[in-house]
């Protein structure tokens, strides 16, 4: 049963559309990333969902009840928030209580569900602490066994990790993750990271401009990125986008990259790869880094390209190599000592991974849409 | 020995250093003397006996320390035609205040409150309005006021002041706490709303707690001004229901051949403490009040 429906919502200020026709269902028990820019409509949709403001037009439905006007308190969800807004002037023991105090859960009965929050978070020590005295990392503990404590239908995050440093940002992802494993419940959660997106998701949306751009698996969105802005969003160092024609040269289908220099390079690939794709028109070739490779022996569908070494990053794992090819310039990803230092290459990829996009609308064409 | 090294500012031994420290501390010196002379003369005449006044300088030290014109300020002075002291004025002085800094601190935070927190629309209007009270001189209003309070039957009473000085501080009290709250992530106030509690709940728990400075900057500004209202203790209230503002200027103006300048001193002396004890122990509070809301 889906624990959360959205149906074409629509959100303006004023004349301006920060959320336009949003549908997504969440079935009981997911974890839903809403993934997007800054500015791109996502903490207002979160937002939304808390009641914390009115939407435009459209329904949200919790639990099979349309709660558009049902009042923040009357929700039942919990929220941990980017800046944790823990309650200052209270003690941790109180903060976490508060929650089950305004819903006048008698104080036994509080004391007990505080103490198996606080001991399923590890902050049992914290407890008679004020959250000034407490680290980033035990803020953020804390906020979230606010939201724990009382079991709420629906968890929506706001960026809570963005707040702390690099380190303990994955740890707490990590440990963001289990918890859900453990306790099963349907969350939503707000991000502009992507890696925290594809770690934590059972579904990630995607949103620009206040539009939902893709709905799918961490993988789905991975492989199969619904357009040009999912494709570039998704994935570091961002996917190489080719400017390309598909012809029919002597009979036979082959790839043209547009150069900017020389006529269009060739790039052979094999029928089946372009079968279905239309003719004579401006496409967009993406290709993810870790696709490329150094030429090796002959495998079915490789294509080649030619290109020089412009510069080489190491990361420690992998090194990040940008080269030149036709004027383009295209990133790869590659095992340490794989490349040369410098001079020309030839790249490979596996032609049947390569995704297909209508340049001007920017949606996915091919075989993999 | 760290850190004593670590407070020396390097070429803190130098001539030139020390003669410029010298000639800072020389002038506020100066500076504090100059401030503190009204108060010295004030404080030495109101423990003189009266032959001391007439003998000696202004400020020569007394040849004998008295109480008496304190006493006598207090339970013997004659205001007016009574000679009861001020201690009733006093008396009325702090109910006037205490009341009118109470009611106004509430009312300003409550609109700080929600013209911050729940913003409506023409928020930013209304706030300017109230803002505007803030620069109303206080002799447009004696008129209109008078005539308000008389419609009001609290003319001539300790209530009908508190009810001009509630008006009058809300502009300043509102506009601290608009000030001081504004710079509050709406985030707490959100994260109080999806936990379950409601307007009054949030304002009581979450709000309060922490606008604890702002109280106070209110509690002093408030307090100072109404204690030492003159105009409006002046204007609404007559005979025994005046405050002691007005009831020392009736000391001093009742001139019974020789001025008792002693009493005199006493009474100002008597008049002016409150508003000094609260500056002595809250001042600190005051000025921490007031940065909150602008650094940061």
């Amino acid at each position: 049963m889906a624990a959360l429906t959205l149906r074409s919502v629509y959100k303006s200020y004023q004349s301006v559309d920060v959320l336009k026709n949003i549908d997504i269902e969440v079935k009981s028990g997911e974890f839903l990333v809403l993934l997007g820019p800054s500015g791109c409509g996502k903490s207002t949709l979160l937002h939304s969902l808390a009641g914390l403001t009115s939407i435009t037009s459209g329904d949200i439905v919790i639990d099979g009840k349309r709660v558009n006007d049902v009042p923040c308190h009357d929700r039942d969800i919990a929220m941990v928030f980017q800046s944790y807004a823990l309650y200052p002037s209270m003690s941790v023991r109180a903060n976490i209580g508060f929650p089950l105090e305004m819903r006048k859960v008698p104080a036994a009965q509080r004391a007990k569900a505080v103490d198996d929050v606080a001991s399923l978070l590890k902050i049992t020590h914290l407890l008679d602490r004020k959250p000034g005295q407490l680290s980033g990392g035990q803020r953020q503990r804390v906020a979230i066994g606010r939201a724990l404590v009382r079991n709420p239908r629906l968890f929506l995050f706001d960026e809570p990790l963005s707040n702390l440093d690099a380190l303990l940002r994955v740890e707490m992802r990590t440990e963001l993750k289990k918890l859900h494993q453990r306790i099963g419940k349907t969350t939503v959660y707000v991000t502009h990271d992507q890696v925290e997106a594809m770690t934590l998701a059972s579904r990630i949306a995607i949103l620009n401009n206040g539009a939902l751009q893709q709905l799918g698996t961490p993988n789905e969105v991975y492989e199969r990125p619904a357009n040009l802005f999912v494709a570039t969003f998704i994935g570091s160092p961002s996917m190489n986008l080719l400017p390309v024609v598909v012809s029919s040269r002597g009979g036979e289908l082959v790839v043209l990259l547009a150069s900017k220099s020389d006529k269009a390079v060739e790039i052979r690939v094999s029928e089946s790869v372009v079968a279905g794709l239309p003719r004579d028109t401006e496409l967009t070739m993406g290709i993810r880094p870790e696709w490329l490779s150094m030429e090796h022996t002959f495998v079915p569908h490789t294509a080649l390209l030619d290109a020089t070494i412009t510069l080489i990053e190491p990361t420690g794992p992998d090194e990040f190599a940008v080269f030149a090819m036709a004027g383009h310039e295209i990133t790869g990803r590659f095992a340490v000592g794989e490349l040369p230092r410098e001079g020309a290459v030839r790249l490979a990829f596996d032609s049947r991974k390569a995704l297909f996009f209508d340049t001007r609308s920017g949606s996915l064409l091919g075989r993999h849409a | 020995m760290y850190a004593k090294d670590d407070m020396v500012i390097p070429g803190q031994d130098r001539l030139s250093y020390r003669i410029g420290r010298g000639a800072i501390y020389a002038g506020l010196l100066i500076v504090a003397l100059v401030y503190l002379f009204p108060l010295i003369v004030v404080l030495i005449t109101s423990v003189k006996t009266m032959d001391d006044i007439h003998s000696g300088s202004l400020l020569s030290l007394p040849t004998h320390v008295t109480f008496a014109p304190w006493i006598a300020a207090w339970s013997e002075a004659c205001v007016g035609l009574r000679c009861e002291g001020i201690h009733g004025y006093f008396a009325n002085t702090f109910l006037m205040v205490v009341p009118s800094v109470l009611i106004s601190t509430v009312i300003g935070a409550v609109n700080g409150y929600v013209l911050t927190q729940w913003r409506f629309k023409g928020a930013d209007i209304i706030f300017g309005l109230i803002l505007f009270g803030c620069f109303i001189p206080y002799q447009i209003v004696l008129i209109p006021m008078a005539h308000v309070l008389g419609l009001m039957n609290l003319a001539s009473t300790i209530a009908g002041l508190v009810v001009v000085h509630v008006c009058f501080g809300l502009a300043f009290t509102t506009m601290f706490f608009r000030n001081f709250l504004i710079s509050l992530s709406p985030d707490l106030v959100n994260a109080a709303r999806v936990d379950g509690a409601r307007f009054f709940t949030i304002f009581v728990r979450v709000v309060i707690p922490i606008s604890i400075p702002c109280f106070m900057v209110c509690f002093i500004w408030q307090f100072t001004n109404v204690w030492n209202d003159y105009i409006f203790g002046a204007t609404f209230t007559s005979g025994d229901s005046s405050p002691i503002t007005v009831a020392l200027n009736n000391i001093v103006n009742t001139s019974m051949g020789d001025n008792p300048y002693n009493i005199h001193m006493a009474t100002v002396m008597i008049t002016a403490f409150p508003t000094l004890l609260v500056y002595f122990f809250a001042g600190k509070y005051f000025l921490r009040g007031l940065m909150a809301g602008s650094v940061k």
